[in-house]
């Protein structure tokens, strides 16, 4: 109202006009339960910026949106494995104290910077050298058509910048979870058992480590939507994040409040999933519940 | 002759007093060289930004625009270059590092404020309080920050303060988490009971009894909470919602920089640089300290 209410035009019958209009003279409890019955309803309001459906913008983005994020998380979690795994079975070698400085740098590291940085190195100093080089924004080439070979040339700097961080935290955690399992007694027995060290490795060692990895990667699943929302911004991918900020400079309720409301459920979704898939790979729980 | 012999009378006798448990964990502390390496060098940093401006960088140099040297690469005159208006980056780091580390130290202190009333609270009483301060806490865990700081920033005003208060009200759960469970075991020792048997109030056995002996884990929290303070604020204000120009941020001279990465990437090289070596410092100095303060670790 602050916007209409500096127009000079406007008298003052005007902006109480427009005030009932929008709702806004009722008290702020009310007005969000009112917007919380629309959403049930499946009307998620109109942008003030765009005036188009909130509900089918949001449907436009979350596609691409969802593609960074699969992507990375399969990225991160097959990098993550395995980094980890020989992080912990060559543990205090030369690789190991690599991996735990990688880890370190990945952690402090701002992901928006490490994006420029990409850029510059693979997009611009490339291609003035001539190499072949990896485009430095959007989803798709703006001249020529959207392949998937485009999509994927594109997506490569976006999912290495989105995974780097992820890769950091899970690779030192899943590095101290094996090294705990391996020292457990069940492992003393295998090997006393006379198994090979990969069987062990593999069956027992390896099985026991993951289950608190999985629920951790499956809690931060939102949180991987909001590393998105810089990236997209870095590599101007047109997503769900980069609506988020676009909307927010220009104060945008209806749609803020839907991605919201959609990263809620995608929170309490992501808690859910986490509690099954436990259940799912943790033999012992599924027994006792 | 007894006359000769002089034994020492009881104040000459030389008194050393045994090392108490800072000391101890400050000589860890040196043990760890990483960690003394990287606080020389947070020192360093934080030693020119604080005392740049007062010796050699002047308000001038960080806020000028001068059209006469636009984007003009380093060189002995300015020693980072210089950006889109001519002001020298050199200078403006100076000047941003200020805000950004002002920033994530504000935004510690909200953290651990808030992060040692919950988590004592929580601790000492424990029962119905602990599960409801509990409950929130995971609540709060739960919910990625960036979309709720967005949104504060946007619905109050994009400035210092908004920010200091969100990224603290956003990072105390850890703090709370690590204070409680120290309460929770320290509870029981016979201090606390000897205390209460003299009849001192909750509170004063709160925070002045229990608290001074859980605070070493609440110096690592708190110096760790820095680290990301300053990577949460740079992140925001890179998005444009954070610290506005011409008030230098690191975050926001990157915002700047990424139309420039085609002309001159140096802009973004030099801010984005400083946010990565201050944070790393800070990680592995708090690194650092979480060994030397753990009780457990035999070195």
């Amino acid at each position: 109202m602050a916007v209409y209410i500096s127009n000079p035009n406007l008298t003052a019958e005007d902006i109480m006009r427009l005030e009932k209009a929008f709702g806004l003279d009722k008290p702020v409890y009310v007005q969000y339960l009112y917007w919380l019955a629309k959403v049930v309803r499946g009307d998620w309001g109109q942008s003030f910026l765009t005036h188009q459906d909130v509900l089918t913008m949001i449907g436009e983005r979350l596609g691409r949106t969802a593609i960074l994020m699969v992507t990375s998380f399969v990225v991160t979690l097959i990098i993550s494995l395995a980094l980890g795994i020989y992080s912990a079975t060559h543990q205090y070698s030369i690789g190991d104290y690599i991996v735990t400085a990688v880890s370190f740098f990945g952690y402090s590291m701002p992901s928006f910077w490490f994006g420029l940085m990409l850029i510059i190195v693979f997009a611009v100093k490339f291609k003035e050298a001539g190499l072949p080089y990896l485009p430095a924004a959007g989803m798709y080439p703006i001249r020529g058509e959207p392949s998937l070979l485009q999509l994927l040339r594109h997506m490569v700097l976006p999912v290495t910048v989105l995974s780097l961080i992820s890769v950091a935290k899970y690779t030192r955690y899943l590095r101290s979870s094996m090294l705990e399992v391996i020292n457990e007694d069940y492992v003393r027995t295998a090997r006393s058992k006379g198994l090979s060290e990969r069987l062990i490795l593999w069956r027992h060692a390896f099985k026991n480590a993951i289950i608190p990895l999985i629920t951790l990667l499956v809690l931060d699943i939102p949180f991987l939507f909001s590393c998105a929302l810089i990236t997209e911004q870095v590599f101007a991918w047109p997503g769900m994040g980069r609506m988020y900020w676009e909307h927010a400079v220009w104060v945008d309720y209806p749609v803020l409040m839907g991605i919201i409301l959609l990263v809620s459920a995608l929170v309490v979704f992501c808690n859910l999933l986490a509690d099954v898939s436990y259940a799912f790979i943790d033999p012992r729980i599924r027994i006792e519940a | 002759m007894t006359q000769n012999v002089k034994s020492p009378a009881a104040n000459e006798i030389e008194y050393r007093k045994p090392a108490g448990p800072w000391q101890l964990a400050g000589r860890r502390f040196l043990r760890h060289r990483i960690g003394v390496a990287s606080a020389i060098v947070l020192l360093f940093i934080v030693g020119l930004i604080a005392l740049g401006p007062a010796f050699f960088i002047s308000e001038d140099d960080a806020f000028r625009p001068d059209p006469l040297v636009l984007n003009t690469p380093p060189s002995a005159d300015h020693w980072f270059g210089t950006d889109e208006v001519g002001r020298d980056i050199f200078a403006r780091i100076i000047y941003g590092g200020r805000i950004s580390l002002s920033v994530g130290l504000l935004a510690m202190l909200v953290a651990i404020t808030v992060g040692i009333f919950f988590g004592s609270v929580s601790g000492y009483f424990g029962g119905a309080v602990d599960s409801v301060i509990m409950r929130m806490t995971d609540v709060m865990l739960s919910i990625p920050g960036l979309f709720l700081i967005i949104a504060l920033s946007v619905f109050l005003g994009p400035s210092m303060q908004t920010i200091v208060l969100a990224i603290g009200f956003l990072n105390w759960m850890t703090v709370a988490r690590v204070v409680r469970a120290l309460f929770l075991s320290l509870k029981e020792q016979d201090f606390v009971v000897a205390a209460r048997c003299l009849g001192i109030q909750d509170v004063r056995i709160m925070w002045g009894h229990i608290l001074p002996n859980a605070m070493a884990p609440v110096v690592v929290a708190a110096t760790l909470t820095v680290g990301s303070a300053i990577l949460i604020e740079t992140a925001v204000s890179y998005l444009g919602l954070g610290i506005q120009p011409p008030t230098p941020s690191w975050g926001n001279m990157l915002k700047n920089a990424q139309d420039l990465i085609w002309t001159a990437p140096w802009v973004a090289i030099f801010p984005g640089m400083m946010i990565f070596f201050t944070t790393l410092c800070i990680n592995f100095m708090g690194d650092a300290l979480r060994d030397a303060l753990d009780p457990r670790m035999q070195l």
